[in-house]
């Protein structure tokens, strides 16, 4: 009995010194992490829209102050909300240049959640950030780098097809005169699964948008939304 | 005495090579096959593993005269986590990053055998400087043997080491898509395994004569 207690009371010590430490140092890290987090935010809404292109080492935070503005819609068929953002090509934001839009869905290993960004018609992209991740990395955690989500910048037509389905993520690309030839956004390799992930929120988060763009505007809230 | 006489020394020597924990003892064999496609993300895990692995053994050795002997298991995992969360929260901190995408897999250090392998073979019945060592010793042993692996698997996978595209990548580069996947890691492994234990059975048959 006694050496069962003093078990236990070893236990509890050790568990309380190091808890109180790593508590410790998480509480002294908590500002720099929230920095980092909100800094993090702030670049990837800025570099989507492309505000900082030219720019020599560019104030993120002041850019996205200026230039972004951010709004909440309701998918009408999901009742889901969805933030939306426009980004203005002025500081005083009068001249709205682009829209876009947060999208979240399953990945292989976990949710993946990202930003994409469309044309003031919405007609086409424009860009597309991913904020976070936890795909395979080398693999499927490529889906965050520049080799997959610089062909967003390319103006992929992201308007619904006829069967409603907006982007083809595959590894072979449609002939040239094929209609969804605008379409076509490349797999990553080796990455099947999270590449077919992609494909399926891309899609159903750019029809959400759409319906939730026109329900807004039905309702007579378009100039709000630019 | 030298360094290498001393029982930190011997402990840290043969733990780099003699008595690799991949291609000897078969620890870490995990994180070997999953993280070691990109040699920056390698890096920055082994050197997590290696801060990881050399304070929970110094840690494990300081406490290893009050540790009751049938949870010692259950305050090495403690003492790993705690020190495992410290890199985490480093990396997350200040290199964000890099966190970005090997997160997941800074958080599985824990569960990497060659740190419970070494608390309990070692650290827990040697001093703690020896054992501090051993456990430096182990983390770059494994470093040594993941960083090697994962140059051939970025350099054949993507045609760019530490990220950067190698000189006239596009005139030559032919992606191997296995070097990228997990199978490249199996038949990178098996062939560094073979090659190092070659060369150690060679060295203890001829010292042997």
């Amino acid at each position: 009995m006694k050496q069962a207690l003093k078990t236990i009371g070893f236990m509890v010590l050790i568990a309380t010194v190091f808890g109180a430490g790593v508590t410790g140092i998480r509480l002294n890290t908590r500002a720099i992490l929230e920095r980092n987090r909100n800094l993090a935010f702030q670049r990837a809404v800025v570099n989507v829209f492309g505000l900082a292109a030219g720019i020599d080492d560019p104030d993120y935070a002041k850019l996205y102050q200026e230039r972004v503005t951010r709004e909440e819609l309701v998918d009408p068929e999901t009742q889901q909300p969805i933030t939306c953002y426009t980004a203005y090509a002025d500081a005083a934001k009068q001249q709205p240049e682009a829209v876009g839009f947060e999208f979240t869905g399953r990945g292989f290993w976990a949710p993946i959640s990202g930003i994409m960004a469309l044309n003031l018609d919405r007609t086409k992209t424009i860009g597309l950030t991913i904020l976070e991740q936890q795909e395979t990395p080398g693999l499927g955690g490529r889906v965050a780098e520049g080799e997959f989500t610089d062909q967003f910048r390319q103006g992929i037509v992201a308007s619904p097809d006829p069967k409603g389905r907006p982007l083809r993520v595959s590894s072979t690309p449609p002939a040239a005169d094929s209609p969804n030839a605008g379409r076509h956004v490349d797999t990553i390799t080796g990455a099947t699964q999270t590449s077919m992930a992609m494909d399926r929120m891309l899609n159903e988060a750019l029809v959400a948008y759409d319906r939730a763009y026109q329900a807004a505007k039905q309702g007579g809230h378009a100039n709000e939304l630019r | 005495m030298s360094f290498a006489k001393s029982a930190g020394g011997k402990a840290f020597l043969v733990n780099l090579w003699r008595e690799n924990p991949v291609f000897r003892q078969v620890l870490g064999i995990c994180s070997t096959l999953a993280v070691t496609n990109l040699v920056k993300n390698t890096f920055i895990m082994c050197m997590g593993l290696v801060f990881a692995t050399a304070l929970s053994s110094w840690t494990v050795s300081l406490l290893r005269a009050y540790i009751p002997r049938q949870v010692r298991m259950m305050v090495q995992v403690l003492i790993i986590a705690a020190y495992v969360i410290v890199v985490d929260t480093a990396i997350r901190a200040y290199a964000p990053e890099v966190h970005k995408f090997i997160g997941p897999y800074v958080g599985l250090i824990i569960t990497n055998c060659i740190i419970m392998g070494r608390c309990e073979a070692f650290a827990s019945t040697n001093p703690p400087w020896a054992s501090l060592w051993d456990g430096l010793g182990a983390g770059l042993g494994y470093t040594f043997v993941l960083l090697s692996i994962s140059v051939v698997r970025e350099v054949l996978g993507f045609g760019t080491f530490w990220g950067y595209a190698l000189p006239a990548r596009d005139l030559w580069f032919h992606q191997w898509t296995i070097m990228v996947m997990p199978p490249g890691a199996f038949f990178m492994l098996a062939l560094v395994a073979w090659f190092a234990n070659a060369r150690v059975l060679a060295k203890q048959k001829g010292a042997a004569k």
